[in-house]
C-alpha cells in the first residue's frame, strides 16, 4: 500500500486536472484538447498520443469492459476499420458498409444519434464499400460540426450535437464531391444488380436517353448522376484551419482490366459553406510541375494514366499551414510499362498550403512503383533536437519497410536519403526506373529483399536447401521487380519483401511519443513471391496472374481461348507458398516487424518486441531433425497509440497467434518496450485504438469484428 | 489459373499436402448436395468472408460458372486446402482451422448447396471424401 499511495496520488492528480480540462475545453495541444482525441490519429500531427496516465503499468490488467457498442446491429461491413474520436463529451464514429455517423455516450455505450445517405447506384458500384476509418471534427468554440465522406463519394456536415445536417452546408448539408473535379457527370445505369467486382469489371455506366429503373431486375437508371470511373473514399477528412482536406481512393491497382482510370485529387472545401477552395491533381496535368515524369504523358483519360489516389489519413501543421498527404501509386500494382517515367505525385509526400492549394514541396520514395508500395499510412510529426539543432520533422512510414523523415517545413531530408542502384525489370515493356531513395536513417524495421546471409543456416544441409529454394526466384538487396511467370528463360518469380502488405500498411502505422520524440513503428515483415503474366481479357500486357474473360466490362476473350481452372481474382494465390520447408520460413527471424522503437533525435533504434510475443516453431521434415528452431514474432499488424507511459497495442486482425477467446489488449513500457501488461479482449483488434478522459476516467477504445459481429469495445478501470 | 499453378508446382517440388492432393480421387456416395454444412456455420463463414475475403473476391466471382469450372467434381478437402494454405491475400494461412472451414461452408451456400445437420469439419481427410457436386 505504501508503494500504491503516490502513485494513487499522481493518478488523481492527473485525472482531476486532464477531466477538469476537458470538460473546460482545454487549450489545444496540435489542434486536441489533452485528454481528447479529435482527429483520426490523436491530433492534427498524428501523434497518436495521449498525455493520459490514470491507466498505467500498475493496473493495465485490471481494465475491464465498460460497455460494447454494437455496430452490426446497424448493418454488415467488412472488417471494422474505424477508429473513433473524441471531442467535448461525445464519441463519433462510422459503421457498416454505407458508412453511416454515429454519436455514442462515452460512459454507456450507447448511441445518441446516427446518420447515413442514400446514394443508390453510386453506392451499389462504390469501389470502397465500407465503414471506412473515422470522421473529422471541427468547432470554433460554439458550433461544432463532425464530417464524413461517403463510400458514394459525397461529403456531408453534420451537427455533432444533433447529427443533423448543416443546412448551410452544400445543399442540406451535403457537397456531391464528384462535382468539381473538372470531369462531366451523367446519369448512371447498371447492367447487374451486384456490387462492383474488384476491378474495373461490372462498373456502372452512363444511362441511355429514357432508360428507367427496373424495381424486380434491379437494374437500369435509378436516377443517380455521377461521372463514369471509379473514384472511392476510404479514409476521413482532415480539418485544418476551417478547411476540409479531401481526397479520394480508386479501384484495387492489382485488378484493373482498362489502360485508364480516374487519378487522385487533394481539394479544399469551406467548412462553413461546403464551397471548393481548391484542386491538387496527384497526376500533374500537362503544363503543371511535374507532367514531364510521364513520358507518354498524363492527361485524364489518356493510356496508362490513373490513380496516384491519397487513400491514407492525412496529417497537418496548422502553425505553418500545411498538409501532408500520404499518396498511393499509379495505375497497376506490379507493372507499368504503359507509364514510362517516375510517375510523379505517386508514392510521394506532397506538403499543400492549405489556404491556397499550391504544393509547397514534395519528397518520391518510389520512382515508378511497380511493387504495390502505396504510402498507406498518414505521416507523424515530432520537434526532435538534431546534431544540437531544434528541428521539426515529418516521418513518413511506408509498405517498403523504411522511415523516411523531412524537415517539414522545407522538404529537406533529415539524415541523407541516399539514390541507389537497383535490380531492373526483365518483363518486356517494362522500364524500371534505375535508382530508389534508401534512406541512410533510421534502419528498416521489416526485411528487405533476399540475400544469401538472409537464408536459415542452422546446420550445412538446411543452409544448401534454403539457398537451393531461394535460387528458384530472383534474389537482391531490395526493389526487386516481378519477374514474368511465362518466360521462357530467366527467372519466373521473383522474391517480395516487403509485400504489398508492408511493411507498414493501414491496420499499423506508427505512433509517436512528443515529449521524448521516440517512435513506435507498427509493422509486418516476411517472404512472399511475386510475378506477372498475361491477363487474357485485360488491355494491359502484364498484370499478377488473373483471368477477367467473360466479366462484364473485360475484352473479349481471344480466338481459341480456353478458360483455365482457377477462380477470378485469386493472382496471388502461389505468393506466400513457396518459401517455407517443412514448414519452416527460409528466412533467419530477426528482430523485424511487431513495434520498433527510434529515437528521432538521433535516428537510432532503441527497442524493438515482437506483436504479441514469441511463437515457437516446430517441423516433421526430416531437415531439421535434432535441431532447435528458434521461435519467430508474432505475425500480424499491431496496431498502437502511445500515452504518458505506455504504448498499447492490439494485435490486429491478421495475428495467428492470439485469436479468438485468445485475443489480448497489450501494455509496453514505452522507454524500454518489455511488457507490462496485457488483458482479455473480445477478439483482436481491427483498427487502431483510442484513449480519452471522459468524467474523469480514462477510456481505450477500440474496433473488433466482421460481416454482422462488428463492436467498438471500450475498457476503463474499476471503480 | 491452375494452369498457372500447375506450372509453378513442377516449377517447385512442394512439400505441401495440399499442393499434391489436386485431383485426389473420391467416391460418389457423399456430396455437397447432401447437407455437409450447417447454417450457422455459414453465417459465421460469411462474417469471414466479409472481414477478410470481399475487399478483393466479391461474392459474384466465386459463383455460377466461374466456380463451377474450376471445383466441380473435385473434394472438398481441394478446396480447404487452397483456401487454407493461399489466402488470404498476402497473408495466407492466418485464419483458424474453423474459420477457413466456415468460409468454405459459406462458399457452399453462395452456390446453393443445401444446408445439413452437422457442421462442416476443419478436418482434410474427412472433406476428402466429399465430393463437390454443382448444378
Amino acid at each position: 500500500m505504501k508503494k500504491l499511495f503516490p502513485v494513487a496520488l499522481a493518478i488523481l492528480a492527473v485525472s482531476g486536472q486532464l477531466a477538469a480540462q476537458s470538460s473546460q475545453s482545454a487549450k489545444p495541444v496540435r489542434g486536441n484538447p489533452p485528454g481528447e482525441w479529435r482527429y483520426w490519429a490523436a491530433d492534427a500531427w498524428s501523434t497518436r498520443y495521449s498525455p493520459l496516465d490514470q491507466i498505467n503499468a500498475a493496473n493495465f490488467d485490471s481494465l475491464k469492459t465498460a460497455w460494447q457498442w454494437n455496430a452490426g446491429e446497424f448493418g454488415d461491413d467488412e472488417y471494422y476499420r474505424a477508429t473513433p474520436l473524441y471531442a467535448n463529451g461525445r464519441l463519433f464514429t462510422v459503421a457498416t458498409t454505407r458508412r453511416m455517423a454515429m454519436a455514442i455516450d462515452p460512459a454507456t455505450g450507447k448511441t445518441l444519434w446516427n446518420w447515413k445517405l442514400d446514394e443508390g447506384i453510386r453506392w451499389q458500384k462504390a469501389p470502397r464499400q465500407f465503414a471506412g476509418r473515422g470522421l473529422a471534427y471541427w468547432t470554433d468554440g460554439s458550433n461544432e460540426r463532425v464530417v464524413v465522406i461517403t463510400p458514394g463519394y459525397h461529403l456531408a456536415s453534420l451537427n455533432a450535437k444533433t447529427g443533423k445536417p448543416d443546412p448551410s452546408f452544400g445543399t442540406n448539408g451535403v457537397v456531391d464531391l464528384m462535382e468539381g473535379l473538372g470531369l462531366q457527370l451523367v446519369p448512371l445505369a447498371v447492367d447487374d444488380s451486384g456490387p462492383l467486382i474488384i476491378s474495373d469489371a461490372a462498373p456502372y455506366r452512363q444511362a441511355k436517353p429514357g432508360e428507367k429503373w427496373d424495381p424486380v431486375k434491379k437494374i437500369g437508371a435509378d436516377g443517380t448522376r455521377g461521372v463514369l470511373g471509379q473514384i472511392a473514399n476510404s479514409s476521413p477528412a482532415i480539418i485544418v484551419n476551417d478547411v476540409i482536406i479531401v481526397g479520394n481512393s480508386s479501384i484495387h491497382g492489382y485488378y484493373p482490366i482498362r489502360y485508364s482510370n480516374l487519378p487522385g485529387y487533394i481539394r479544399g472545401f469551406d467548412i462553413k459553406t461546403g464551397k471548393q477552395l481548391w484542386k491538387f491533381n496527384l497526376v500533374p496535368q500537362p503544363g503543371e510541375f511535374g507532367a514531364e515524369t510521364w513520358t507518354n504523358g498524363s492527361k485524364v483519360g489518356s493510356e496508362g494514366v490513373g490513380k496516384n489516389d491519397a487513400w491514407a489519413p492525412y496529417t497537418a501543421d496548422p502553425e505553418l499551414g500545411l498538409v501532408y498527404i500520404p499518396v498511393g501509386m499509379p495505375l497497376l500494382d506490379e507493372y507499368g510499362g504503359h507509364r514510362p517515367g517516375a510517375n510523379l505525385f505517386g508514392n510521394s509526400i506532397v506538403a499543400i498550403d492549405v489556404k491556397t492549394g499550391q504544393r509547397k514541396w514534395h519528397y518520391q520514395m518510389v520512382h515508378h512503383d511497380i511493387w504495390d508500395y502505396d504510402t498507406p499510412m498518414a505521416p507523424n510529426l515530432l520537434d526532435v533536437t538534431v546534431n544540437g539543432q531544434p528541428r521539426k520533422v515529418l516521418a513518413a512510414t511506408t509498405k517498403q519497410g523504411w522511415v523516411y523523415t523531412f524537415d517539414r517545413a522545407t522538404g529537406e531530408p533529415i539524415w541523407p536519403i541516399v539514390e541507389t542502384q537497383v535490380l531492373q525489370s526483365e518483363v518486356p515493356g517494362e522500364q524500371t526506373w534505375p535508382t530508389q531513395p534508401i534512406p541512410s536513417k533510421p534502419a528498416p524495421y521489416s526485411q528487405q529483399g533476399l540475400v544469401e546471409a538472409d537464408l536459415i543456416d542452422y546446420t550445412p544441409a538446411i543452409k544448401d536447401s534454403a539457398l537451393k529454394l531461394a535460387q528458384k526466384c530472383r534474389m537482391g538487396p531490395y526493389f526487386i521487380p516481378a519477374a514474368d511467370a511465362t518466360a521462357k528463360t530467366g527467372y519466373r518469380c521473383s522474391w517480395y519483401s516487403p509485400g504489398a502488405s508492408g511493411g507498414v500498411n493501414i491496420d499499423g502505422g506508427a505512433a509517436v511519443d512528443p515529449e521524448t520524440g521516440t517512435m513506435f513503428v507498427a509493422s509486418i515483415t516476411g517472404l512472399s513471391t511475386i510475378q506477372v503474366q498475361k491477363d487474357p481479357c485485360s488491355e494491359f500486357r502484364y498484370s499478377s496472374p488473373r483471368d477477367n474473360c467473360g466479366l462484364i466490362g473485360a475484352l473479349p476473350a481471344p480466338a481459341g481461348y480456353v478458360k483455365q481452372a482457377g477462380t477470378q481474382g485469386d493472382g496471388f494465390s502461389n505468393r506466400a507458398s513457396f518459401s517455407r520447408i517443412g514448414g519452416v520460413s527460409i528466412l533467419k527471424p530477426k528482430e523485424y516487424g511487431g513495434i520498433t522503437a527510434y529515437n528521432m533525435n538521433s535516428g537510432d533504434k532503441t527497442w524493438w518486441t515482437s506483436n504479441g510475443g514469441m511463437i515457437p516453431v516446430t517441423s516433421n521434415d526430416p531437415l531439421f531433425a535434432g535441431v532447435k528452431l528458434p521461435p519467430q514474432p508474432g505475425s500480424g499488424q499491431a496496431q498502437v497509440i502511445s500515452t504518458k507511459t505506455l504504448v498499447i497495442y492490439g494485435t490486429g486482425r491478421s495475428t495467428t497467434h492470439l485469436r479468438g477467446g485468445n485475443a489480448r489488449l497489450f501494455a509496453v513500457d514505452k522507454a524500454t518496450g518489455k511488457q507490462v501488461g496485457s488483458v482479455k479482449i473480445p477478439s483482436p483488434t481491427t483498427a487502431v485504438p483510442m484513449t480519452f478522459m471522459h468524467q474523469g476516467k480514462q477510456y481505450i477504445v477500440f474496433a473488433v469484428g466482421q460481416g454482422t459481429g462488428t463492436s467498438l469495445v471500450a475498457l476503463t478501470l474499476p471503480r | 489459373m491452375l494452369l498457372w499453378a500447375g506450372t509453378i508446382c513442377m516449377f517447385f517440388p512442394l512439400r505441401d499436402a495440399a499442393a499434391q492432393s489436386a485431383h485426389r480421387k473420391v467416391s460418389d456416395s457423399l456430396t455437397t448436395r447432401s447437407g455437409v454444412y450447417t447454417s450457422p456455420q455459414a453465417g459465421r463463414g460469411r462474417d469471414v468472408y466479409m472481414g477478410n475475403c470481399r475487399n478483393c473476391h466479391t461474392p459474384e466471382t466465386h459463383t455460377g460458372a466461374t466456380f463451377k469450372t474450376v471445383w466441380n467434381k473435385r473434394s472438398l478437402a481441394d478446396l480447404y486446402a487452397f483456401v487454407r494454405e493461399r489466402m488470404p491475400k498476402n497473408d495466407p494461412g492466418t485464419l483458424s482451422d474453423e474459420e477457413y472451414a466456415d468460409v468454405v461452408a459459406y462458399l457452399l451456400r453462395m452456390n446453393k448447396m443445401p444446408a445439413g445437420k452437422r457442421e462442416l469439419a476443419p478436418d482434410s481427410a474427412a472433406l476428402a471424401k466429399i465430393r463437390i457436386k454443382l448444378p
